[in-house]
């Protein structure tokens, strides 16, 4: 009975040394200059020039600090930049979507708008930045992925074909530390931590701060890409809580004059923006 | 949340004041890791190879920073049986507890549930009062979270091993 009552006795202080609520270290805390991405690699809207495309891309480079542009594969494993995964119809011919279009439809879909719709691949923009502005960054959306055809339903399988593509032409063009990746899926951020270097890997965030930062310390991620005035708030406590546990943030689309100004006084490490005019006066 | 408690409490006292005449009913007290200091009964059936038992506990002695309350429902049915219609025949059981816990600390307030399948050996110290212990793991599912600083980031454990000690008479 006594060595009963002692084998308890250790037992009961072994699960007494743990704790219920599991808390992360703090880092070394740094200030950080807030960077500007241009969203949609600063094309669209009231731009001259197209959403994701090559010519937004050259053009916002030249003013503020980065990119942030959206992603789709085609049949042909090439990523290719747009929002939506849908093609439009042009001369008569029908047009599936990324996934079920090789390239050489797309060029020709492309060939066939003329230049009301031009479609970018990604490789051509690591190119340039790789060329001309290899110290300033590109952030990679890949939206939660839904297959458009029953021959493209291997949804996890797509997604992690996008994250080896983004690999590979991080590492031909040496964008290591300069290239991020935000999603809302967190199998293919974490394919894409394990089997990269110096890819940085955002959780997307509508509105729940708390949580995300919770699932970013849990699975390793580099930080948040945190939708601005959606759902919650976040101030300066926000921000510093996060860099205090060594995690970065992104906050999008900050617009108006009032709302950058206002972004960019609780310092967060990115901020991306359609409003480059006012980034253009800055200047 | 305080009216649950309160008709537990009421129904738990009813029971006592019945006890004598009720030889179905267990009651109990001591110490769980997700149970806090805790006391409640027991009601037995099936020719007492089957129990619920409920109990309320708190906990702010282990770890002054924290304070905890918890209500833990349970289903539980014996193993290894031994003579027909006699309670202290079963020494091991296997329960399925959940327990409804807060927690509040310098940083947080939790609400949560915890879903704990345990295995239980009890001990017989004498005719009326036995030693119980339980161990298995707890399975924490987040209800409500509310940040009272920004000092911390934290988040309950989503499984950790769970024990209570009781004594049962």
């Amino acid at each position: 009975m006594i060595y009963r009552l002692i084998i308890t006795i250790i037992i009961f202080s072994i699960f007494q040394s743990c704790d219920k609520i599991k808390y992360y270290p703090d880092k070394d805390y740094h200030e950080v200059k807030t960077l500007i991405l241009a969203h949609k690699a600063g094309g669209g809207d009231s731009s001259r020039y197209q959403e994701n495309s090559t010519d937004a891309a050259k053009y916002s480079l030249s003013i503020v600090d980065g990119i942030e542009v959206d992603l789709q594969i085609s049949k042909d494993k090439t990523i290719w930049l747009a929002h939506n995964a849908d093609l439009s119809d042009c001369g008569g011919v029908s047009y599936d979507c990324f996934p079920e279009t090789t390239d050489n439809q797309i060029i020709n879909l492309d060939s066939c708008n003329g230049n009301t719709l031009n479609y970018s691949r990604l490789e051509e923009i690591f190119a340039f930045l790789s060329s001309s502005y290899p110290n300033k960054y590109i952030s990679l959306d890949v939206k939660t992925w839904l297959p458009c055809a029953v021959t493209s339903s291997d949804v996890l399988g797509v997604m992690n074909v996008i994250a080896d593509e983004i690999i590979r032409l991080t590492g031909k063009y040496n964008l290591q530390n300069h290239v991020m990746v935000e999603s809302e899926t967190a199998s293919f951020l974490n394919y894409l931590k394990n089997n990269s270097i110096g890819i940085e890997v955002y959780l997307t965030s509508f509105g729940d701060f708390e949580r995300a930062m919770q699932l970013c310390l849990e699975s390793k991620y580099s930080g948040i890409s945190f939708k601005y005035k959606f759902g919650e708030e976040i101030g300066i406590e926000n921000i510093q809580l996060i860099r205090r546990k060594g995690l970065k943030i992104q906050l999008w689309t900050v617009d108006s004059e009032e709302n950058i100004n206002e972004a960019i006084s609780i310092n967060p490490d990115f901020i991306q923006t359609d409003n480059l005019k006012y980034f253009e006066k800055l200047k | 949340m305080r009216i649950i408690i309160f008709l537990i409490v009421t129904f738990q006292l009813n029971q006592i004041s019945n006890a004598q005449n009720l030889s179905r009913f267990d009651y109990f007290f001591g110490y769980g890791f997700y149970e806090g200091l805790n006391i409640g009964s027991e009601y037995f059936f099936k020719s007492y190879k089957q129990s619920i038992s409920t109990s309320i506990g708190y906990d702010k002695f282990i770890d002054k920073k924290q304070e905890s309350f918890a209500l833990t429902i349970g289903y539980n049915f014996a193993i290894f049986r031994k003579h027909k219609n006699d309670s202290n025949a079963y020494k091991w059981h296997i329960n399925n507890n959940v327990v409804l816990w807060q927690l509040e600390d310098d940083y947080y307030i939790w609400k949560a549930i915890s879903l704990i399948p345990s295995i239980n050996r009890k001990f017989i110290l004498c005719r009326n009062l036995s030693l119980s212990f339980d161990i298995g793991p707890s399975f924490n599912i987040v209800l409500y979270n509310k940040r009272k600083t920004y000092k911390e980031v934290g988040w309950p454990y989503h499984v950790m091993p769970d024990f209570r000690i009781l004594l049962i008479f």
